[in-house]
Formats: C-alpha cells, structure tokens, sequence
C-alpha cells in the first residue's frame, strides 16, 4: 500500500526531525541524528562524528571545555573513525555529499569477520553543514545489494543532516547558556552573592541559588512570599529594614541596606542588600538587586576593631600609669603647703599675745594654695573630659579678655604688660569656650612664668587673632626665657616640664583641647628673645567635619 | 623666745617652702628659705644648731646630690628628705646617705616637727662634741712632750712603775708629770685621762 508507506515514511521522518530538533547536548544530537539515519535508510552500521577539525569550538564560545571539541556515535561502537582519506576533500571541503561503493576491506565499520566475507558495499558519507561550515559527518555503510540509497532516501539524509546542523545552533546556544548559569552559581556561591527579583505588588520574589543559601530559604520555595523573607531577617533590623525598603519603593530610589539574617539553627549572618527598581516582564515594577553575605568581612572587621580598642585602651592605661606620679606630685604639693600653713596658723593664732599678722599671712597662703589644687583638679578634669566638645558660637575677643581679667592680678603682681592686636573682623567661631578659655588660660600663665626671671628688658605678653584661610589664629608671645630648640616636640608631652614645680601637663592638655577643635597648637622661638605659642582652629566644626568626611 | 634653731628649707615650689617656713617660724625656729640647691650652697650659715630640709626633685641639683656633696665636703648638717613620689629605692638611698628623715609629701605637720626637732637635737650633739674635742685639743697642746709621753702610756693602761722603767724615769717623775697633764686636760681621775686620749687619738 504505497499511501500507506509514504505516511509511515513521513510519519518516520517527522519524528526523527523532532528528536533531533529537540535534542539540545550534542551526544544526544549525534545519536538522534544516527538512530534516525539507520532507521530510515535502513543501512547496517553508521557514525556521526562532530566537530571535525575544531570548528564548532572556534565557532561557539572560546571558553567552551575542549574535550567536547570532538564527539563520535557510532553503530557498533568505536573508538576511533576516520573518514576515508579519498573522500577528505569532497565531504569535508567541497561539502558534497558522496556516495560510494567498495569492497568490503574498505569496510569501516565491520568486525575482521565481516571483513573475511568479501562482500560489496555501499558507503554514504555526507556533511553535516551549518552557515557554510563542515562541523560533521554522516557516515551510512550498507551492502551493496539490496540498493537501500535510493534518491529518495538520499533526500531524506539530506533533510536530516540539514536539521541536525541547525540543532548544533541551539544545542551550542543552550550549553553556552548552562556554562554561563553554572559560571553564575558557582561565582555567586564564591563570592557570597545571590541575585533576586521582587516584585513590588506581588510581594514575591525570584532568586538564585545562592540567595536561597544566604537567606537559609528551602529551594522548593519559589518565588518566595515576602513573610519567608520576613521572617529571617533579624527582628531588631527588620522595621528598620521595612521602612527603608518602603521608602525605596516609593522613591523608586537606588536601595542599599546593611542587615542581620539569622537562620533557623540560630546562625547569624550580616549581609549587604543593594537593588534598583525597574519595570519587570510582568509589567510590574520590580526590585532587582543582589545580597551579599559579609559576615567573614564583618567579623574580621571587628576583630580589628577590638584589637584597636584593645590597643587604645592599653596605651590610655600605660599614659595613666604616666600621669599618676604626675599627678601625685601636682595635688600633694599644695596638700603639704595647706596642711603646714594651716598649722602654722594655729599656732600664731595660739601665742600671746595673738600672731595677727603672721596668721593673715599664713591663711592667705593657705587659699593661694587651695586655688592651686583647685587649678590642678580642673586640668584634670578637662583631660579626662576630652572628647566630649560642647561646640557654639563664641566671640574668641570677649572670652580671651575675661581671662585676661582674671590674671590682671598675676600679671600686675608680675610687671607685665599685655598687648592685645585683634582682627576686628572676625565673626564668632564654633567652639567650646570653657575649653578654649583653658587653653587661653594656660598659655597666658605660661607666658606669665616664662617671664618671671627677665631682667633688663621689658616684660610683655602680646596677643594677636588673625583670619587665615577658614582658620583663626590666636597667638602668644612673651619676652620670656624662651623655647630650647632642643626640646622640640616634647614639649607638648604630658609630664615634660621645665618648670620648678611645674605641672608637664598644660601645654598637654591645651594640646589635647585644641586638636578636638580640629586644630593645630605650634611653639616657635621669638626672632630676639622669648617665645610665641599658637593655635589655630578652624572658624565652623561643621566645614571641618564634611572636610573630613 | 629664743630660736631653737635654724631650719634651712630648699624647695624649687615657692608656697610649699613658704608653707613649712610658716610653719617652722611658728614652732620658733629660725628659718631660711632656698629655691635651689645652689642657693643653699651660696648662702652664709651661721654656727647656731641647724639642719636641712629639703625636696629631693629640684631643677639642677637634686636634694640627693645636695646630700652627698655635703657628706663629701664633711659637712655633717643633719638632712630631712622630701619627696612628691613615695620612691623606695630612692629612699633608701638618701637614708643609707646619713639622712635623718625621709618625708613624702603631703607631709604630715607632726612628722615635719619630728623630724625637725631630732635632726637639731643631732646637730647640738655633734656641735657640742666638735666644741669639747676643740676643747681638749686646745688644752693637750699646753702639755710638755714628757707629759704626752706620760698620758699616751698611762691610758694605755700601764702602772706608774711600769711607765717610769719604759721613760727610764722614776716613779716620782712620773707621777709628777701625770699629775701636771691631769691639771692642764681638767681630768678628775686616771679613768677619764684615758678616755680623753682616746678622743683625742680619734680626732687626730
């Protein structure tokens, strides 16, 4: 029934075209193509070999593994399959197919016994061709009688080998695209990074691989309600992280949110979420971002952290060590000079007739003293209080002269006259007046002392405020002993001094009090005699504080 | 009231000197008051009975090295150690020095006044031992050199027969010349002869 066999013949060759254009690795495309060439044309033995000379790996992608550069099916199975050498040219080069016959030592595909039988065959070699390329071969073997490569079957060949070529298409496009997937996965399960979609009405969200392992999320979840999500974020972050994501939402703005996630063993991970909001396939605006796992940064981070805290802590307690004699020499001086004045005091008060004028000289002493004492706790005071600047508007004139008011006595009592030279123009300056009085206040009484030996010249303490460049200069020069230049730095050290009785810890503080202002306080040597102290602080802490940001 | 003695202060903090002169004045000692070392050593002292209190922290020289200068140039001033540090070896080191005292400040008043009053009580001693052995000098340089010769053998504890074969002299002699050194050293009796060669042995 002739009807009968073409509908079967096409019944054969639409489902052999099927297989093949379904197959998507190139195994499966070899098979496909030489199960349905056997099939149809009915040959005994048959071998599709792909990829000769390494054409489709140029062709396709680089990076494609080169073992696959060569594939090879064959019935009955081989190792090795050469196309005949006399047929090189005509099927790989000029791409036609051929069809031959011989005998049967030319057997390709036979056994040694098949070999012995002498029988004639008939070879059919054609090209498999995409886009003008040879990337493989057919190869059908047959004996000779009776003839099965009719043209009809030749034609058949022919479309099926057409078809194979144009599967390779697709079958490179969807290794390319599985390389391309695994590359993501196992880049993302590096680097701790998974990708996701959310869908802002939905609520659901799509996401790799990698996501789901950050998030400790089950992989059979998919797409993920947003309540899974919800619930692995750490409940302290989570109303923080909700109003940021509603707010991104609304804005449409760039979103980038650090938070915990803590898994259902209790493991705890900080990860760093970043998206931006575009118009997803659904038409939906959509959430596209990637989370990354940062808790090795995180803890490394604060490993370094502790050891710097560590290490800060460790040097404030050796400087405290430090400050301790310091400071225990500062307080028990006026503790010796108090208790013995006001021993003293007793008794003249005691003798008879009564000592009036010595004990009015003793309890003057005794309150000079206190105001010593007093001088030293405050210094230490401002020292321990370092850091915790309460900045306003000051006018630096008005808070340098209440302190000169407060030493006119001093400096009376030390002949010194005091020049002041102000820029009139400044405005007020951000800062802690109380601080910077005490700053002003040390390097004044500094001056004052630097002076107390000075003969045969006049004694005089100049001040001078200066606008330079954002920054106000407040300068102190005296006519002192002046600075050794040997000293240098250590000057400004906590305990150096040079002073009889002296504290070592002015200069230090007025350090400390100064750069919390952002600022700089310098000694030079006067060009004659004396020394000039000054600092420089910048006019606004806010300008200082975006400088530095 | 008269002076109990001269309290010589060295101390670099000028209210802290002020303060324990106050002080001093008040329990009537004289008092003179040094900003340094080298200001003491300058100073002109009298001979009354004194001491030294000084801080051992001064700019230049140290109350330790004021110390020892003192012992070398056997000035035996009694000295009281101040100090801000409770420093124990570096006390050690100044009471291994002869001080009397060595006070940490805050200085309590009673332990100032202690010390004070046993440093001048150790000065009157020595000064008043320094007088007699002038004394007793002053008077052996009167003694003929036969009598010397008499005193040094008698304090030595030999009879006066044994003294007189040794000098080849007689016993009346001898007698006679110990009876003239007796006189002229203000000695009552053999026994106090022979302890007065002893100090004079001593401090020669």
């Amino acid at each position: 029934m002739r009807l009968g066999e073409e509908t079967f013949e096409l019944d054969l060759m639409a489902k052999a075209l099927r297989t093949i254009s379904k197959e998507i690795s190139y195994e499966g495309l070899a098979e496909a193509l030489l199960e349905a060439a056997l099939d149809y044309s009915g040959a005994a033995r048959g071998a599709v070999l792909l990829s000769e000379g390494g054409e489709l790996v140029a062709k396709a992608d680089a990076s494609f593994p080169r073992e696959r550069a060569r594939i090879l099916v064959s019935r009955p199975p081989l190792d090795e399959f050469r196309v005949p050498h006399e047929l090189d040219e005509r099927v790989l080069t000029r791409q036609e197919m051929v069809l031959s016959r011989g005998g049967s030592r030319d057997f390709l595909l036979a056994d040694s016994a098949e070999r012995q039988a002498r029988l004639e065959v008939v070879f059919l070699c054609l090209p498999l061709v995409h886009q003008h390329r040879t990337v493989g071969v057919l190869h059908l073997e047959a004996e000779a009688e009776p003839e099965i490569f009719t043209p009809k079957c030749l034609a058949a060949m022919s479309l099926l080998a057409s078809q194979a070529a144009v599967s390779f298409e697709s079958a490179q496009l969807f290794e390319a695209l599985r390389e391309t997937n695994m590359w993501m996965i196992r880049g993302q399960r590096i680097g701790r990074m998974g990708s996701y979609r959310w869908n802002t009405r939905t609520l659901l969200s799509r996401a790799s691989r990698e996501c789901y392992r950050i998030l400790d999320i089950d992989p059979d979840i998919n797409p993920v309600p947003f309540e899974v999500f919800e619930d692995r974020v750490h409940p302290d972050d989570l109303p923080d992280l909700a109003q940021a994501l509603a707010e991104a939402v609304s804005a449409r703005a760039p979103f980038s949110r650090e938070y915990r996630v803590v898994h259902r063993d209790g493991k705890t991970l900080n990860v760093v979420a970043v998206g931006e909001f575009d118009v997803g396939p659904s038409g939906d605006i959509e959430l596209e971002g990637i989370i990354t796992d940062v808790t090795e940064r995180k803890n490394a981070e604060q490993a370094l952290t502790d050891a710097r805290v560590e290490l800060a802590r460790a040097a404030r307690l050796a400087s405290l060590g430090e400050l301790a004699g310091s400071i225990i020499h500062e307080v028990s001086q006026p503790l010796t000079g108090i208790v013995a004045s006001a021993e003293a005091c007793l008794r003249w008060l005691a003798r008879d007739p009564v000592g009036v004028a010595d004990a009015r000289k003793s309890a003057t002493r005794i309150i000079e003293l206190g105001h010593r004492a007093t001088a030293v706790v405050c210094g230490l005071r401002s020292l321990a209080r370092e850091g915790q600047l309460r900045f306003a508007d000051v006018r630096l004139h008005e808070a340098v002269d209440e302190i000169l008011l407060l030493l006119k006595g001093e400096l009376e009592r030390a002949s010194i006259t005091v020049k002041t030279d102000f820029d009139q123009s400044m405005p007020p300056i951000e800062a802690d007046r109380v601080q910077l009085q005490q700053v002003v206040l040390n390097l004044a009484r500094n001056a004052i002392e630097a002076m107390a030996d000075v003969a045969g010249r006049p004694r005089a303490l100049a001040i001078a405020s200066r606008l330079l460049d954002g920054e106000v200069h407040l300068a102190f020069a005296d006519t002192g002993v002046g600075i050794d230049p040997s000293m240098g730095e250590r000057l400004f050290d906590v305990l150096h001094t040079t002073k009889r009785g002296g504290l070592g810890l002015g200069l230090s503080i007025c350090r400390k009090i100064i750069s919390a202002h952002g600022g700089r306080l310098w000694a030079e040597q006067n060009a004659d005699f004396g020394a000039k102290f000054t600092f420089a602080i910048p006019m606004r802490q806010s300008a200082r504080r975006s400088e530095s940001n | 009231m008269p002076s109990l003695g001269i309290v010589h202060v060295v101390d670099d903090d000028e209210l802290v000197r002020e303060s324990l002169g106050d002080l001093l004045r008040s329990l009537n000692y004289q008092v003179a008051l040094y900003g340094s070392a080298a200001d003491f050593l300058d100073s002109k002292r009298s001979e009354a009975p004194a001491c030294l209190v000084v801080d051992v922290r001064l700019p230049g020289t140290s109350g330790l090295e004021l110390q020892g200068y003192l012992a070398r140039v056997n000035n035996k001033l009694p000295v009281i150690l101040m100090t801000g540090f409770a420093d124990v070896p570096m006390s050690v080191k100044g009471m291994k020095a002869g001080a009397i005292d060595f006070l940490t400040k805050p200085i309590r008043d009673q332990d100032l006044i202690d010390a004070v009053a046993a440093a001048i009580r150790v000065d009157k001693d020595q000064r008043r031992q320094m007088a007699e052995i002038g004394e007793l000098q002053h008077r052996y340089g009167l003694l003929t050199p036969r009598e010397r010769q008499v005193v040094a053998l008698v304090a030595s504890g030999l009879m006066n027969k044994q003294v007189a074969s040794e000098l080849s002299i007689s016993e009346v002699t001898v007698k006679m010349h110990r009876g003239s050194a007796m006189r002229k050293l203000g000695a009552k009796s053999v026994a106090r002869l022979a302890r007065m060669a002893e100090i004079l042995r001593l401090s020669r």
